[in-house]
């Protein structure tokens, strides 16, 4: 009875393991890929840190936060979206659509969307070690201008809404990748939500510096609680329950956000199939 | 000639056709010009200098900066560039009586000219918007050498794209080469922040690469921070760097097509 159970189970998530297995592999072989965003990743953060030092040379506080606060909050924002990031997935799905490739896709026993969700992560592992390892080392540099943190509870909180962030990056970035279903000029569109959506999370700046209406606008929209909620929860700048709020409202979005990227890739389908490839 | 003027013409439409596209490089520019102003405007609230900048001076740096970058944009050319090769588009010109080079030119020409009339007048809103703020600038000598290397300067990054783009012939995953190259390009011209900021030497180094001349030098020198003859010095480099890239990108683009032919499409 049990080998029954276990053989079932093992043949259910055997095919997500094979395809998680497959994208590490393309890794390896295709390496420049996704290597050349660390160097990006490392320029940002040194070019803000120097920034933000020279900034602070003459002054306490901006808005609330001293220099410590103001460092910390951009490093441990930049550490968050870099363990989140899917390294412009949206690519994948558009090239898919538009190549045709798609075809392929469509005869498999295994939904698109869980299939690309599962390359996405495949995709992304190697260069989630590799980024965890050189962020930690950098984080280390600088600890003399940081503040950190070690409880426990807070952690596993801030683990839980990272992983959520990542999956509502996915589905992000596929419903981004959707657009290829109707124009084939995408990178213009691409660009906008990208920036909005960093601006939007507190990616650049904390929220507060904004001005309070646009503040609370923001609380409404989903992107504020995948980086600027998280840094502040680190930072002990909102207590566990208000975190433990932001998830829940994050969960919610995530939600949403499935059945919106569901709804498109009906319209997307019909779009893709009248065309007849 | 002609050819080249068609091609111009038909980008012409296909502005006109991708409008959402075109939208969404005005929008997501208008964030990032906003993000700055936002950073530097709590950042001025209690200090009345930070680096030799006042507060007008900084918005002025901010929005005649973005400016003169957004009139020598070509806006994601490498990803045409990229698409073009990895999806054999390419195999149409290379059949056809075409230069492949002189024809990406009158493309990005195409492209950007509608682009750019779209931008100038986002950016000219901006400057009316924050116009108590901005420092005009009455030197004609500057204006002139500002406009030259704005020619010059569209050049130069359309060659910088390009050759970012041939990466493509050679690699699949682009999108992190160009995160990155976009990244350092923004950086080294001083995008996101004066360079005056940082150690002199790096400045000085800085001027020796093309990018700075396509943002902070043209500011620079209409903010009066660097004299005439330093422009006209600075013209000098630019253009020896437009003849550099082009020489380099004839070259990469015979490296590039042969591997091209090599794989038979």
């Amino acid at each position: 009875m049990i080998n029954f159970l276990n053989r079932n189970i093992y043949n259910g998530v055997k095919k997500y393991w094979i395809i998680i297995n497959n994208e590490i592999q393309r890794q390896f072989a295709y390496r420049i890929g996704i290597a050349a965003y660390s160097f990006g990743n490392i320029a940002e953060v040194i070019v803000m840190v120097v920034l933000w030092s020279i900034v602070y040379r003459n002054i306490e506080t901006i808005h609330g936060y001293t220099a410590k606060e103001m460092v910390s909050y951009l490093v441990f924002a930049w550490f968050f979206s870099f363990l989140t990031t899917t390294y412009a997935f949206e690519a994948n799905i558009a090239k898919d659509i538009q190549t045709g490739a798609l075809n392929n896709m469509l005869v498999k026993p295994i939904s698109y969307l869980r299939y690309m969700a599962t390359v996405a992560t495949g995709r992304i592992l190697i260069a989630l070690l590799i980024v965890l390892i050189q962020d930690i080392l950098i984080i280390l540099l600088l600890r003399g201008r940081l503040i950190f943190s070690a409880d426990v509870s807070k952690i596993v909180l801030l683990l839980a809404m990272l992983s959520v962030t990542y999956l509502f990056n996915v589905l992000f970035s596929i419903g981004i990748g959707f657009l290829a279903f109707w124009t084939t000029e995408i990178s213009g569109i691409y660009y906008a939500l990208k920036v909005l959506r960093n601006f939007l999370s507190g990616y650049y700046f904390p929220i507060v510096l904004l001005p309070v209406a646009l503040v609370k606008i923001n609380l409404f929209f989903p992107f504020v609680y995948t980086a600027y909620i998280p840094v502040q929860l680190y930072l002990g700048k909102i207590s566990f329950a208000e975190g433990l709020r932001g998830l829940a409202i994050e969960i919610l979005w995530l939600v949403a956000l499935y059945v919106i990227i569901k709804i498109v890739w009906r319209f997307g389908l019909k779009k893709y199939e009248s065309v007849g490839i | 000639m002609k050819k080249y003027i068609a091609t111009i013409k038909i980008e012409w439409q296909r502005a006109l056709t991708y409008r959402a596209d075109t939208l969404g490089f005005r929008l997501g520019n208008f964030f990032e010009i906003m993000i700055q102003i936002v950073i530097w405007t709590a950042i001025f609230e209690k200090n009345s200098s930070i680096g030799g900048y006042s507060y007008p001076e900084m918005i002025t740096y901010i929005l005649i900066g973005w400016l003169i970058s957004l009139l020598t944009a070509n806006f994601g050319f490498e990803y045409t560039i990229s698409r073009q090769i990895q999806q054999g588009e390419l195999s149409n010109y290379t059949t056809k009586p075409f230069d492949y080079i002189k024809y990406i030119i009158a493309l990005s020409i195409g492209r950007a000219s509608t682009a750019l009339a779209a931008a100038f007048l986002m950016n000219i809103l901006l400057i009316a918007l924050f116009s108590r703020y901005i420092i005009f600038s009455h030197s004609i000598f500057s204006w002139l050498i500002i406009i030259s290397m704005i020619l010059v300067g569209y050049f130069i990054k359309l060659f910088i794209s390009v050759l970012t783009g041939f990466i493509a012939f050679w690699t699949i995953d682009i999108s992190g080469v160009f995160y990155s190259v976009n990244l350092f390009s923004k950086f080294l011209a001083g995008n996101y922040f004066p360079l005056s900021l940082l150690p002199l030497i790096f400045v000085k180094f800085s001027f020796a690469l093309p990018f700075i001349y396509t943002f902070y030098f043209p500011v620079q020198l209409y903010l009066g921070k660097l004299s005439i003859t330093e422009g006209l010095r600075g013209l000098g480099i630019e253009i020896i760097w437009l003849g550099a890239l082009y020489f380099l990108t004839r070259s990469l683009w015979k490296l590039g097509l042969k591997k091209y032919e090599s794989v038979g499409i």
